[in-house]
């Protein structure tokens, strides 16, 4: 079941003008270069792929214009988009198709908007890590912020964690806070969070991470896929997020697959194998080729810069944020009813 | 450059961005001055702009209060790293200048931007160069005012942040004008709590008062470029600023202007203030009743708060009196002043008066006490006199930290605990907490030092941090000092400053030696211990004596012709030719680009990331920069010589040394 189109008042969010507040506060978390902006950005491509009625709409004018500008560079110039300074904060609509609503005594109902209302907060990397934000009030500033939020992308970039492994170092210390500034609350039940959490690992058209999973033998591939791609099914994404932990340079990952645990309700948790780019499809097979899919090449031989090789084709980038929404959304008309 | 007259400022400075294909951005390399490296990253979160569309843009605001009061402009401009995404890195200059220096000339942002943009960062050896102040001139902004100008000053007067809209295509110089424009029509001295910018992001979350910008939002005032709209009708104090300076001429307004360098803000009480500044100028103030009559001594204005406080008199009217009298900058001790203070209690708690009241009083009472520069012990007498440090004592104490010494603050953060201890921590450089740990009479304030330096060192800023515990013995005396009846527990704090500073796992040869030869005068056995301890290589003997007893008696004065002598008998025999380096595979780092792909990719390692990791690391492995004998070569055969007498006393020293040593870390082995 979707949730309609309802927009209500969003207590402390500054209202943008132009547009109503959108309706449900998600954050993205994850370390610099974990891919959190680029992860929107590859969320209107991801969209126009489905072909399933589903699309992206900007709240207000900032909000659409940097959803254009965003999509522009992944899309079109075929790079990433610059790294977030600071805090920015996107409203965005998800709007599915439209759907008949029934027919009342006089007159025939216009069709109804599906539609999902999303605050979405994309805080530079830094900030998560308290040591490397330098200014409190700015670290503050995203607690308050994951308080007022109920929903949360979270980025496991498996291929930063295996040469780094500092994934802890950007979730221990801003969730110890968030749990501390929400411990008088009553949705603070039994020591958990009452956040709905998506744990994304990212990066599955890394040779290395692909190859991981089909080591664990997780990868399937859809037969109604037209492109081939091979798929890690929902139910397995956490063993292969679990295995990856594992293999963590420092050793802290597995902490970070027990800290989930610790704080967030299981029932509230998913998991998803995610690509912001997906892999590479040449235009003469028009489909995933095993032994030609690396879609991230260098610019050139002596540059370090990267490009996207060839189209954007992103993989679980729409299903977090839609689950996100409608389990929000469905939360949220539970205490309604209540 | 050593200019440092009053046409002249010193400029401290960092530079941020990313290390070529680093991750995040961070301070690259910072002046060595008053700012410290987290400062200069605090200043830089604080005033963001958010995700930049084009660059450059410019972003001025300013740092710290009082005496250390300084302005900072930031220069985002594109560059030549790419981060580890292969993303373009955005740099930024940041400069700092005090704001006492500005203010003195009515230095405009313009001016300080043409002064610091021409200086390339990093300056070599962190110095801070000297820039030239031009002479205060307003001439160049009486041609500038016009409505867009006087509407945007007004509006800043509600206290809520203005944005321009509609400017896109105006060049940068243009609208750093603008906002300097705007700026030239507020007293000088609110500066001090300003902020402005060529150029925020719509979407972001930014602090900045005043910016061009692409789409309004509702949390701030719009102004259209070049449509200048009306003033809200509650907004009766901008209503008001907008009324009085139509009666003054531009160049008398700008001037007036210039000459307010006091700080101020954007509160009620600070805005009020203007406006009575306008009056006067056209002749329209009437000082209230209260304000002191002229010459009443400050002694004669405490004696009537002591009065107030015992229940005769007005406190809140005797305490403005005397805010009025001193004009809230602090000067020197008077012991006479600290006579009333102290005789009469005047800090000591009052039951029947709330701490709003009381808050104020003592922000005044302090600094007539302690004079420019709080200091641990007038702290502490402070709570001696009082009784202890009550709430509104300690929180008006603590509002005056910027006055404060680094002890004085810690201090201050302990009494108040929680947050407040963690965010005076934030505030002070690895080198000052050194300083301060080493001078302390407080055993609670070096523990604070301690565990605060250990949590930085385990968070990764490992380089600068070991400079500065090097440079204080890795606080060997201190723990001496404090802890001298348990060597043991020295020793294992040593060791966890020594992690802090050189990461986990045993020392090399280079950070064994380093960590000697820092302070060897303030080296004692317990850091002798703990170095060796860690250190797990064949030669500790030579890291004795290359990184502490060598420097020792270097610096231990044996005089010109016998100390080099004695030098020479135990200097280290010329090294060894290195090894050939062994041949290692490339390996690729995430992040930076793969090995090129033509159009098919190359053969790719097999097996993921488990099997390869499990290939890699069986079990943990050596640190890569650690040499140990094998860096080194092997260990040096010994030499003789024929002055027995000086080898003999160097045995003497070495074995009394390792026997204490052995003595020392023996229990801990032995104990279960």
């Amino acid at each position: 079941m979707q949730p309609t189109g309802r927009v209500k008042e969003n207590p402390g969010m500054e209202p943008e003008r132009g547009a109503p507040p959108a309706e449900h506060n998600i954050a993205m978390w994850g370390p610099p270069g974990s891919g959190k902006t680029t992860f929107l950005a590859a969320l209107t491509i991801a969209m126009n792929r489905r072909q399933d009625g589903w699309k992206v709409v900007g709240a207000n004018g900032p909000s659409t214009d940097a959803l254009i500008k965003l999509t522009a560079s992944l899309a079109t110039q075929r790079r990433f988009p610059a790294a977030t300074r600071g805090t920015e904060r996107y409203r965005w609509y998800l709007i599915g198709a439209a759907r008949e609503r029934r027919r009342s005594l006089l007159r025939r109902r216009a069709p109804e908007d599906v539609r999902i209302g999303l605050d979405l907060l994309d805080p530079s990397g830094e900030l998560f890590n308290q040591e490397h934000s330098g200014y409190a009030g700015a670290h503050g500033e995203l607690i308050d912020n994951l308080v007022n939020s109920r929903g949360i992308v979270f980025l496991f970039d498996p291929v930063r964690e295996f040469e780094d492994g500092d994934a802890f170092d950007y979730l221990h210390g801003v969730l110890s806070q968030l749990a501390h500034r929400m411990l008088d609350s009553p949705e603070f039940a039994g020591g958990r969070l009452p956040h709905y959490l998506a744990v994304c690992v990212t990066k599955f058209d890394e040779i290395r991470v692909l190859e991981t999973a089909e080591k664990l033998r997780l990868v399937t591939s859809d037969v109604a896929d037209p492109l081939g791609f091979p798929k890690v099914e929902p139910e397995d994404a956490q063993e292969l997020f679990r295995t990856l932990c594992e293999v963590s340079a420092t050793g802290n990952a597995e902490m970070v697959h027990n800290t989930l645990a610790q704080y967030f309700r299981p029932e509230r948790v998913r998991y998803f194998v995610t690509s912001a780019i997906g892999f590479y499809v040449d235009p003469l097979i028009g489909a995933y080729d095993r032994d030609d899919y690396q879609n991230l090449l260098p610019e050139a031989e002596s540059s370090r810069a990267v490009r996207i090789r060839g189209t954007v084709h992103p993989i679980n980038v729409v299903e977090p944020l839609l689950w996100l929404g409608q389990s929000l959304a469905a939360d949220r008309r539970g205490r309604s009813a209540r | 450059m050593t200019r440092d007259d009053a046409a002249s400022a010193a400029v401290q400075w960092a530079l941020i961005g990313k290390e070529p294909h680093g991750w995040g951005y961070e301070v690259l390399e910072c002046s060595d001055g008053l700012f410290q490296r987290e400062d200069f990253a605090e200043m830089n979160q604080r005033y963001s702009p958010g995700t930049p569309e084009e660059l450059p843009q410019v972003t001025v605001a300013r740092a710290a209060s009082g005496e250390n009061a300084h302005l900072t402009l930031a220069i985002e401009e594109e560059s030549t790293t790419r981060d580890a995404g292969g993303r373009d890195v955005v740099v930024t200059r940041l400069y700092a200048v005090p704001y006492a220096r500005l203010a003195a000339r009515a230095v405009s942002y313009e001016a300080l931007y043409r002064a610091c943009a021409p200086l390339a960062l990093p300056v070599p050896g962190r110095a801070t160069p000297v820039i030239g102040l031009p002479a205060p001139d307003v001439s160049p902004f009486v041609g500038r005012i016009d409505d867009t100008v006087v509407q945007t000053a007004a509006l800043l007067l509600t206290g809520a942040p203005v944005q321009i809209v509609g400017a896109g295509g105006l060049p940068l110089d243009e609208r750093l004008r603008f906002l300097d424009t705007v700026a030239a029509m507020l007293p000088y001295g609110i500066r001090t709590k300003f902020s402005a910018s060529t150029w925020t992001s719509s979407t972001a979350q930014h602090q900045i008062r005043l910016s061009f910008t692409r789409h309004p939002r509702d949390s701030a005032h719009t102004v259209e470029w070049g449509r200048p709209a009306a003033i809200p009708q509650q907004a009766e104090l901008a209503r008001a600023y907008r009324q009085l300076i139509s009666q003054y001429h531009d160049a008398e307004l700008l001037e007036l202007m210039a000459a307010e360098t006091a700080e101020r803000g954007f509160r009620p009480p600070d805005l009020r203030d203007l406006l009575a500044v306008l009056r006067r100028g056209k002749g329209q103030l009437q000082l209230p009743a209260a304000l002191p009559a002229p010459g009443t001594s400050t002694a004669a204005l405490l004696l009537e708060c002591a009065d107030a406080l015992d229940g005769t008199g007005d406190l809140e009217d005797a305490t403005a009196r005397l805010a009025q009298a001193t004009s809230g900058v602090p000067g020197d001790a008077d012991p006479h002043h600290w006579e009333i203070i102290s005789g009469r209690r005047m800090l000591a708690p009052r039951a029947g008066i709330p701490a709003k009241r009381l808050r104020p009083l003592y922000k005044l009472l302090v600094p007539l006490a302690c004079g420019r520069h709080i200091r641990i012990g007038q702290v502490k007498t402070i709570e001696a006199v009082a009784g202890g440090l009550h709430q509104p004592l300690l929180d008006a104490l603590y509002e005056l930290r910027a006055q404060a010494e680094a002890e004085a603050q810690l201090y201050l953060g302990q009494r108040i605990g929680g947050g407040v201890l963690r965010n005076v921590l934030n505030g002070l450089g690895d080198a000052v907490l050194v300083e301060v740990a080493l001078r302390t009479e407080d055993w609670t304030t070096a523990d604070t030092v301690h565990q605060a330096l250990v949590r930085r060192g385990s968070s990764g800023q490992g380089a600068e941090l070991a400079g500065a515990l090097r440079r204080g013995a890795f606080l060997a005396p201190v723990f001496a000092r404090f802890l001298d009846t348990s060597p043991p527990d020295q020793r294992s704090r040593l060791a966890e400053l020594l992690r802090a500073a050189y990461g986990k796992g045993p020392l090399g040869r280079s950070e064994a030696e380093e960590a000697l030869s820092g302070r060897p005068d303030l080296v004692t056995p317990a850091l002798l211990g703990a170095v060796l301890a860690l250190y797990d290589g064949p030669d500790a003997r030579d890291v004795l004596v290359d990184g502490y007893l060598t420097p020792l008696l270097a610096n231990a004065g044996l005089g010109e012709d016998t100390g080099p002598r004695i030098l020479a008998r135990i200097a280290p025999p010329p090294p060894a030719p290195a090894p050939p380096e062994p041949a290692t595979m490339p390996q690729w780092v995430p992040g930076t680009p793969p090995p090129p792909v033509p159009q098919k990719p190359p053969p790719r390692p097999r097996g993921g990331i488990v099997s390869r990791a499990r290939r890699r690391l069986p079990g943990g492995g050596p640190r890569p920069d650690e040499g140990g004998a094998q860096q080194n070569g092997p260990p040096p055969e010994p030499r003789f010589s024929d002055t027995a007498g000086i080898l003999i006393l160097f045995g003497v020293i070495v074995i009394v040394i390792v026997v204490y040593l052995v003595l020392l870390v023996l229990p801990q082995f032995a104990s279960p």
